[in-house]
């Protein structure tokens, strides 16, 4: 259970306590009265940190906007004053801050977009001055790294969001013009630290969970960027690689039953990700022309690129392995479930590999079907809905796929939609009645 | 982290943030104030930029130079040398790309864009000229028409200087862009 959802479960508790004589009517009313306070303050945090970025971010935007007006009748020295003079002003901000040790989360957030914004102002402004060349990817390597010691010196989540989505927009940019992006993985490492402290700080905080989440996208879209793709086809051993092993880290982390989906974003999001991927590898287009008999060496092929593909594939096996042996030992049967889809794409990935696209299809259908049936029998017998949705959902979208897929007809396929919705309908009731009379 | 190590560590950033625009200052002040002249022949077109705002693009007629390349060596991104020197009408020309920096020629620093059989094309190292956002497309326009209808050139004034070139200011008509745009203005009805 979530904090909020405690709050307001003791708060129904306390008339009956009251009716019972368990509490005493003042107590009930201090109790009342400490967590109204404490909700109202948490809300009030809230709102100042979502209006302080908010701000900073429009502020920083406004800057580099007038600055990219062109002032042109300003004059070269006047223009190279005024580019440093939001960097300058930043800078003051945040040695304020930090000189006086503000500990308060909407000035270290806000003071950290400011101040990264302000160096990019900064650049912007004098490559607009001595009309340098469009490098934007220098331009954006740059203002990373000058921007990335904010995240550590302001502890702040906003300035990794900026770098997070600087350093992938730089990996895109790179790929985009037929450059390799190998710089990303070190990027990116730079800004573990930070994220492994927040993580171990307080797991399961709104904090940790935001950075998690930053983490994850960063991390899914960068992996199908960088690849430098030698090998057609290598991003889905990769994506289920990761996806898995993101859902095996999360349900390693324990509290599943306390904790709200959202804090746990490693566990939330492997899921969903491995649900859909797994779904979308029931078609047959993604097992077509790929594997070994389609290398494409001389073809604009980075080679370094292409054998890094190979040590991230590794370092993404070792990942999922550890992740899968610890589970295994810690007994958490039905997580082999989605665990299992690593294997199974391997096989899959080599059949195709092999020229057998079909029977590679097939056996991803049928495991596909697997997990949607293992998820419902998971969560009625735990009593979960989400669980039990979720394969509900799988389960039907394979149906409904495969039917589109074949030439049956519309009285076939209607019969199937109608008693596919009341299967979902009734085993919703029967399920939150169930979930009802236990709790 | 104890505070006197992060004041210390942010003192060295904020040197490190200003170091980074300075060093970039430094270096274009000099090349405009010690470097040789070189005009490039160019043809303006007007894109934007987020961060950095409107501009005109510059494309080179000398940017594509004719030879016999290896892809091998001149692979597209490497950074290579032009030879500069001037034709007969005063304008910059690019008489042979090396990959070795030159020792005693006036040269520029290139990237290669792409080497065919018999031409190669260099990204050359100024490519925008930024402008008011309202007068950059302004400039596009005037500048297509005067182009089309009397074939007028414009040129690039860099300034060169030990391979590193800086676009000193844009010419049409033998005026600055800027001033051209203003005479125009008040000829035309």
């Amino acid at each position: 259970m979530n904090e909020s959802k405690a709050i307001a479960w003791l708060r129904g508790q306390l008339p009956g306590l009251v009716e019972k004589g368990v509490l005493a009517e003042a107590s009930a009313d201090a109790i009342r009265t400490h967590y109204a306070h404490q909700r109202r303050k948490s809300g009030i945090s809230l709102a100042l940190l979502f209006f302080g970025v908010l701000g900073s971010l429009l502020i920083g935007a406004g800057i580099i906007l007038l600055l990219a007006h062109n002032w042109q009748d300003m004059g070269r020295p006047m223009r190279t004053v005024l580019s440093l003079l939001p960097l300058i002003l930043a800078q003051v901000l945040s040695g304020w801050i930090l000189w006086r040790g503000i500990s308060g989360v909407v000035w270290r957030e806000s003071a950290g977009i400011l101040h990264s914004l302000a160096v990019a102002a900064s650049i912007a402004l004098i490559a607009q001055t001595y009309h340098m060349p469009g490098s934007f990817d220098t331009f954006l390597l740059t203002w990373m790294l000058l921007s990335l010691p904010l995240v550590y010196l302001h502890n702040a989540v906003a300035p990794l969001m900026i770098y997070l989505a600087g350093i992938t927009s730089w990996a895109g940019y790179q790929q985009s013009m037929g450059e390799h992006a190998l710089l990303y993985w070190p990027l990116a490492a730079l800004a573990v630290p930070f994220i492994w402290r927040s993580v171990r700080a307080e797991r399961f905080s709104p904090r940790a969970a935001v950075v998690q989440w930053c983490a994850v996208i960063a991390a899914t879209c960068a992996l199908g960027i960088v690849l430098e793709k030698g090998m057609p086809g290598l991003w889905i051993p990769f994506y289920t690689s990761l996806f898995a092993g993101l859902y095996l880290a999360g349900g390693l982390a324990g509290r599943e039953d306390e904790v709200s989906g959202w804090l746990r974003p490693a566990r939330l999001f492997g899921m969903g990700a491995t649900l859909v991927f797994v779904f979308l590898l029931t078609w047959e287009w993604p097992w077509q022309s790929i594997g070994w008999r389609y290398l494409r060496w001389n073809q604009g092929l980075h080679t370094v690129a292409a054998w890094v593909d190979g040590v991230v594939g590794l370092a993404l096996l070792v990942f999922v392995v550890s992740m899968l042996t610890t589970s295994i030992r810690r007994k958490r049967a039905w997580d082999m479930l989605l665990g299992a889809s690593v294997p199974v794409v391997i096989v899959c990935y080599s059949c195709a590999a092999s020229g057998a696209e079909l029977l590679a299809t097939v056996l991803m259908n049928v495991y596909a079907m697997v997990v949607g049936i293992g998820l419902v029998v998971q969560g009625v017998r735990e009593v979960r809905l989400l669980v039990f949705n979720a394969g509900m959902i799988v389960f039907s979208a394979l149906v409904v796929a495969r039917f589109f897929d074949s030439d049956f007809s519309f009285i076939a396929k209607g019969l199937v939609f109608i008693v596919l919705g009341i299967a979902f309908l009734v085993c919703n009731i029967i399920l939150s009645r169930r979930k009802e009379r236990l709790s | 982290m104890k505070k006197s190590i992060i004041l210390a560590c942010f003192v060295v950033l904020c040197l490190a943030q200003l170091f980074v625009p300075a060093s970039m200052i430094h270096k274009r002040e000099a090349t405009l104030r010690h470097g040789e002249v070189f005009n490039f022949k160019t043809a303006p077109v007007d894109p934007y930029d987020a961060f950095r705002g409107r501009y005109v693009a510059l494309n080179y007629e000398q940017s594509t130079v004719n030879g016999n390349w290896s892809a091998r060596d001149y692979r597209r991104g490497r950074v290579v040398y032009a030879i500069l020197d001037r034709d007969a009408d005063g304008f910059a020309q690019i008489t042979d790309v090396v990959l070795e920096r030159p020792a005693d020629q006036a040269f520029i620093s290139a990237r290669v864009g792409w080497a065919g059989s018999n031409r190669l094309m260099l990204r050359l190292p100024f490519d925008r000229f930024y402008m008011d956002e309202f007068d950059a497309p302004v400039a596009e326009r005037a500048f297509i028409w005067q182009r089309d209808r009397e074939q007028r050139t414009a040129y690039a004034r860099t300034r060169i200087r030990d391979g590193f070139g800086v676009i000193e200011d844009l010419i049409v008509e033998e005026m600055p862009m800027r001033d051209w745009l203003m005479t125009r203005e008040n000829t035309q009805p």
